[in-house]
Parts: C-alpha cells; sequence; structure tokens
C-alpha cells in the first residue's frame, strides 16, 4: 500500500479525530479560555461516562441492531446501586457492600439486556421494538425502586474509586480505554469476536457457516446492558446520587456517536475508537455551544441536525436498503443458496 | 387484520380463529379483564367518558404512525412535533392572532418538519428510525428554546373552540372522541377506497414491487410523514383544548403508546398490513390499560414498565397467534 494511501484508509477509519482536533481550535477561538483545565477535564470526564453507552450501542449496531434503552438503563444501574447500598449498609463492610451492589446493579441490567435479546434472537422481534419496550421497563422500574425520589450514596470509598484522578486523568478514563481496548481485542482478534462482525453483515451467511446467530444477538444486548450499567455506575459516582433519570435522552447521544464513527446501520462495518472519537466531538460541542454563550437548550437542535446531516452523508457508502429485524435482503440472499443446496 | 384465504371455510381450527380475530379476542378479554379488576367501576358512564378522552390523543396520533408503519417506516419524532405543534398554538394566540389562523399554523408547522422527515426519509436509503430520532431530539430542543422552564397556555383557544361548537360541560368532554371518530371514518375511506390508500399498502408489502408496477414509491413516503405530522399537530390541539395549560414535553409518552396502540391493532410493524379498525381497537385498550390502573390506585411508576412489557408483549403474541402453519 502506497503511504499516501496509508494515510488516507488511516484517515477514514479515524475520521473523529480530526473533527475533534477542529472544534478544540474553533471553541478556543471563539473563547480562549476553552482551552483550560477545567473545561477539558470536564469534557474527558463526561465523553468516559458517555463512552461506556456507546461501546454498548456500537456493539449492538454492529450486528444491526438498535439499542434505545442505553440511557434510561444507565440510570437504572445508578438506582439499584444506591437502593442495594443503602439496604446493606450495616450489614456489611462498607467495602464489601459497595462491591456487592455495583454487581448487583450490573447484574440486574445485564438480566433485563438478556431478556431483550432473547425477544430480538430467538423470537426475532424487532431491535426497535423490542428496546422500545425496555427502555420504559427499565424506566419505571428506576422509578419505582426509590420511589421517584433521587438517594445520596452512603458509602465514602464509593466516590473515590470512581470518581477520582490519576495524576491529570479521571478513572473513568482509564476505566473507559482499558474496557474499550479489550473489546477491540475481543472484536478483531478472537473467533467470538468476528462472530458479531459476521452476523452484522449478513445474519444469513452467519448461519450457514455454523454461528449460532441468535446467541450472539442475545450476547450484544446483554454486554450493551452491562456496559450502559457501569457508565450508570459512574454517573452515581460523580454526582453523588442515584437518580432515576440521570441519564434519560443519553442514548441519543450514544446512537449519534456511534452513527458519526462511520457505522453502517445494516451492521458489519465499524470501528470502536472512531466512535469514541465521535462521542469526543459530541460532547466538546456541547461545551461550544455554552461557551459561545448560546442558550444551553440549543445543545439539542445541535446534536439531532449533526446526527440527521452525518447520517445523510453516510448513506452513500450504504450498500442495499434495509429495514431493521426486517427480511428483504436476507430473503432474496436465500434463493440463490437452496438453488446451490439441491445440486 | 389480514384477508382470509377462500376455502378455508371448512376445518376452521381455535388456531386459525385466535390468529383471524387476534385484536377483537384481546379487546374482549380487556374489557372483561378491566370490568372483573374493577368491580364493574370501569363500565360506569362518567369513567367511559374519561377513556374516550385519553383515548382520543393516543388514536389520533396513532392513525398518523399507522400509516407510516404500513409503509414499513416507523414515526419516532411525534412527540417532537406535539411539542412544535403545541408551541406554535400557545405563543401565536399570546401575541393576538386569531384563533382559526393559530390552528392553521399551528398545523402548517407540524406538517412541514412531517414533511421534512418524509423528504429525507424517501430521498435516502437512512431508516426512518434513525432520521426521526434525530429530528425528534431536533424540535423539542428548538420548543425548549422558546419556552425555556415555562409552562405553555391554551385559554384562548379551549375559550374559541367552546364558543364555535357551542358546547355544553358534556359537549365539551365529546369533542375530542368525536374529532377520533370522524378522522378515523376519513382514514377508513381514504385507505379502503382511494389509489392513495392501496399505495400505501403496497409500497410496505414489498416496495421493490410497488416501485416496479408504476408507483411513485417516494412521493407515498411523503405524503405519510406529511400525514404523521398533520395527526400530531391534530393530537395536539385535542391536548391543548383538554388541557389548557401544559409543559411542552406532554407529548413523550404518547410515542410509545402510538406505537403500541398500531401494534396492539394488529398492524405488522414490518408494514403492508393492518387495518383502521385495529388501530382503533389498539388506542382503546391502550387507554383502558391506563384507566384501569388508575382506577385500581396502581403506582404511578410502575405503569411505565407494565406499558413497556405491553407493547413487547402483545408483539409477542400477535407475531406468535399470526404464525401460519
Amino acid at each position: 500500500m502506497a503511504p499516501a494511501d496509508r494515510w488516507r484508509d488511516a484517515l477514514s477509519r479515524y475520521s473523529m479525530f480530526p473533527v475533534a482536533v477542529l472544534v478544540l481550535v474553533a471553541g478556543t477561538i471563539v473563547n480562549p479560555s476553552f482551552a483550560n483545565r477545567i473545561n477539558l477535564l470536564a469534557v474527558l470526564l463526561d465523553t468516559a461516562i458517555f463512552g461506556f453507552l456507546v461501546l454498548g450501542e456500537s456493539l449492538v449496531i454492529l450486528t444491526a441492531g438498535i439499542d434505545l434503552s442505553v440511557g434510561n438503563m444507565a440510570s437504572l444501574s445508578s438506582v439499584v446501586a444506591v437502593w442495594s447500598m443503602i439496604g446493606l449498609t450495616g450489614l456489611l463492610p462498607p467495602g464489601v457492600n459497595m462491591g456487592v451492589s455495583i454487581l448487583a446493579a450490573l447484574a440486574f441490567c445485564g438480566a433485563i439486556g438478556f431478556a431483550t435479546g432473547l425477544a430480538v434472537g430467538f423470537l426475532r422481534m424487532a431491535p426497535l421494538i423490542a428496546t422500545l419496550g425496555s427502555m420504559w421497563v427499565v424506566q419505571g422500574v428506576g422509578y419505582w425502586f426509590l420511589k421517584g425520589v433521587p438517594a445520596v450514596y452512603p458509602v465514602a470509598s464509593f466516590r473515590k474509586i470512581f470518581a477520582g484522578n490519576l495524576l491529570f486523568l479521571p478513572f473513568s478514563a482509564v476505566y473507559l480505554v482499558v474496557v474499550a481496548a479489550l473489546i477491540v481485542v475481543w472484536l478483531t482478534r478472537l473467533r467470538t469476536g468476528r462472530w458479531v462482525y459476521a452476523v452484522g453483515g449478513s445474519d444469513y451467511a452467519a448461519a450457514i457457516s455454523g454461528i449460532n446467530v441468535p446467541w450472539v444477538k442475545t450476547a450484544v444486548y446483554t454486554a450493551s446492558a452491562v456496559l450502559s450499567g457501569f457508565g450508570g455506575i459512574l454517573v452515581g459516582a460523580y454526582s453523588s446520587v442515584g437518580y432515576p433519570r440521570a441519564c434519560n435522552g443519553y442514548e441519543l447521544y450514544a446512537i449519534a456517536a456511534v452513527v458519526m464513527g462511520g457505522f453502517a446501520f445494516t451492521g458489519g462495518e465499524g470501528n470502536i475508537w472512531n466512535a469514541l472519537f465521535g462521542i469526543l466531538v459530541l460532547r466538546l460541542l456541547n461545551k461550544l455551544v455554552i461557551f459561545s454563550g448560546l442558550s444551553g437548550y440549543l445543545e439539542g437542535m445541535v446534536v439531532g441536525a449533526i446526527l440527521v446531516i452525518t447520517l445523510l452523508l453516510a448513506s452513500r457508502r450504504i450498500r442495499s436498503p434495509r429495514r431493521p429485524g426486517a427480511g428483504v435482503a436476507e430473503e432474496s440472499a436465500r434463493q440463490p443458496v437452496k438453488e446451490v443446496q439441491t445440486k | 387484520v389480514s384477508t382470509i384465504p377462500a376455502g378455508s371455510a371448512r376445518a376452521v381450527s381455535v388456531r386459525e380463529i385466535l390468529r383471524r380475530y387476534n385484536v377483537l379476542i384481546t379487546f374482549l378479554v380487556t374489557v372483561a379483564f378491566a370490568t372483573a379488576a374493577t368491580s364493574g367501576l370501569f363500565l360506569g358512564p362518567e369513567n367511559l367518558l374519561n377513556v374516550g378522552e385519553r383515548a382520543s390523543v393516543v388514536g389520533i396520533v396513532a392513525l398518523g404512525q399507522m400509516l407510516v408503519i404500513l409503509t414499513g417506516g416507523i414515526d419516532l419524532s411525534v412527540g417532537g412535533l406535539i411539542a412544535l405543534a403545541l408551541l406554535v398554538v400557545s405563543k401565536t394566540s399570546a401575541a393576538g392572532v386569531p384563533v382559526p389562523l393559530c390552528l392553521l399554523l399551528a398545523l402548517l408547522a407540524s406538517m412541514a418538519a412531517g414533511a421534512l422527515n418524509g423528504f429525507l426519509i424517501s430521498r435516502t436509503r437512512v431508516p426512518p428510525f434513525m432520521i426521526t430520532l434525530g429530528t425528534m431530539l431536533f424540535w423539542f430542543s428548538f420548543t425548549l428554546y422558546f419556552t425555556g422552564a415555562s409552562q405553555l397556555e391554551y385559554y384562548a383557544l379551549q375559550r374559541f373552540l367552546n364558543g364555535f361548537f357551542r358546547l355544553s360541560r358534556l359537549g365539551s368532554r365529546l369533542l375530542p372522541t368525536a374529532s377520533w371518530l370522524v378522522l378515523s371514518a376519513v382514514l377508513i375511506f381514504v385507505l379502503g377506497r382511494t389509489r392513495f390508500g392501496r399505495n400505501v399498502y403496497a409500497v410496505g408489502g414489498k416496495e421493490l414491487a410497488a416501485r416496479l408496477s408504476g408507483i411513485r414509491t417516494e412521493n407515498v413516503k411523503l405524503a405519510v410523514y406529511t400525514l404523521s405530522g398533520l395527526f400530531s399537530a391534530v393530537a395536539a390541539i385535542v391536548l391543548a383544548y383538554r388541557l389548557a395549560a401544559s409543559n411542552p414535553d406532554i407529548g413523550t409518552a404518547l410515542l410509545l403508546e402510538s406505537i403500541a396502540a398500531v401494534v396492539v391493532g394488529g398492524t405488522n410493524i414490518n408494514g403492508g398490513e393492518g387495518s383502521i379498525y385495529g388501530t382503533f381497537i389498539g388506542a382503546v385498550i391502550m387507554a383502558a390499560l391506563v384507566n384501569v390502573l388508575n382506577l385500581l390506585e396502581a403506582d404511578p411508576y410502575i405503569q411505565e414498565a407494565i406499558k413497556g412489557c405491553m407493547l413487547v408483549g402483545f408483539v409477542v403474541i400477535i407475531q406468535v397467534l399470526s404464525r401460519r402453519k
């Protein structure tokens, strides 16, 4: 490969990185205090928290699905953790209490994600409908746990472990990079990880080559719920309260970041790191709206417009139209293969 | 529901009956359950008025949502379009614009936003849920920018409609239901008797086949999303009429409820199959469910969870019931 091609290839795979730099420069020009340490730290922190939701969402979108429940799932996790921590205070030593509560929260989220995954994988329900349903279930359950009232985490070390700083880096950013690296290695180096790409590329082709498609789908929805749950734990640690609406609406940012990161919503294509740069861009823009003296309410308009414009640009790359869950491409793929088999 | 194959009259199994009349059966079961669970309170005249008022808003949004779903798409932006219409009604009437003009402006604003959805969806291959997710965020944020944290008020609208139709107290409670019935009747005619109606089903059934047989599929799609905008605006006006004042995000819950009403009413979520009767019954079922939960003094928080379960549960049940051997 010629060096120029290699550069172009790298640029398309990490396209959101230069965009992030651009936004940073633009922000500094608009308002010089944009580049101060506190603001950049806040951006990094935001990116780390949203990043876990992006990781979950990107796994699901790789299989040509969609998960609308990531935001509410993160809220639920912060709620379950605080509920369990309060309930276990006095029964267990604080450290053990914290560990058990976090595991309980992640397990609870994972169980709901597992159920959603079963519905999508085995009952062949449209991912949009299944996760729209689970989004509401999760929100209702979150409110019910705390009766709608935010509650303070009783364990002091909780904040230290999840909201501390390592030199100048927030712990959460370190967690994100480590988890993202593990996921990337899994997706690209291990057989089970390649299955995720295979299912997204064509679930029919994946099925006839011996991959258990329903279980792969179940696994990604479970993983998405657990990763979002961890994002919720971080939000809880930073805000010190578990609140049933803490992360509601975050799913839009996660989906936008994944789409900006160049993932095909028809599945099978995408680079996790670029999606994370995508959320970095969105969080920088969030701060940019505020630093340029505009109303914070405008941010949604900016993100919505960016999402739609990115989609329109990306749609040139799409190979075949396909509705989520429906099997148009699948049906047409099925015919010729059957003929081959009968020969 | 779906067409009955000829010659299947003999040997009609229980399964076949369940498949054919699944929506009606669900409806009867819901009413029976509602009556039994509330020991008859559900069927009281006062309560039925309540259910009608509630069902009418969901039902009107569901009409537009159903048209979109029939073409194989989905409109996640209905909540945003409702917010936009509420904003226009409230701000223009506060500025002294005559109420009929306010209503017209609200309808036009929401239709234009719907047409934008339709344009973007029909001219590209981006999945409809992605586009409408983006525009939902856009219109919510747009509305919030103009309202801030303050409430929207619609007293002028309420006074005007009551005066215009010379409504008594009872009449004013029946107006939402009446407008819902009229719109449903119009759509039954449009879907069943006009070329546009047939085209909507054709696009959802198999888009390529529809295009090859000469249907301008992109125009059909543009039309259904525009109509979804129109119905969202009508629902917003009905809501404004009932409430007199509200938060701009009052329509958020209507997204889930409208999709649930369409799906519970037996419309195929992948398009091409479904009836207005079904959607009508679906909206009644959703409203009845919420009403019963309220009558039973169920925790309002857990109601959201129950609605989410309902949506998923009904899709599974209807999928299983309509699976042919």
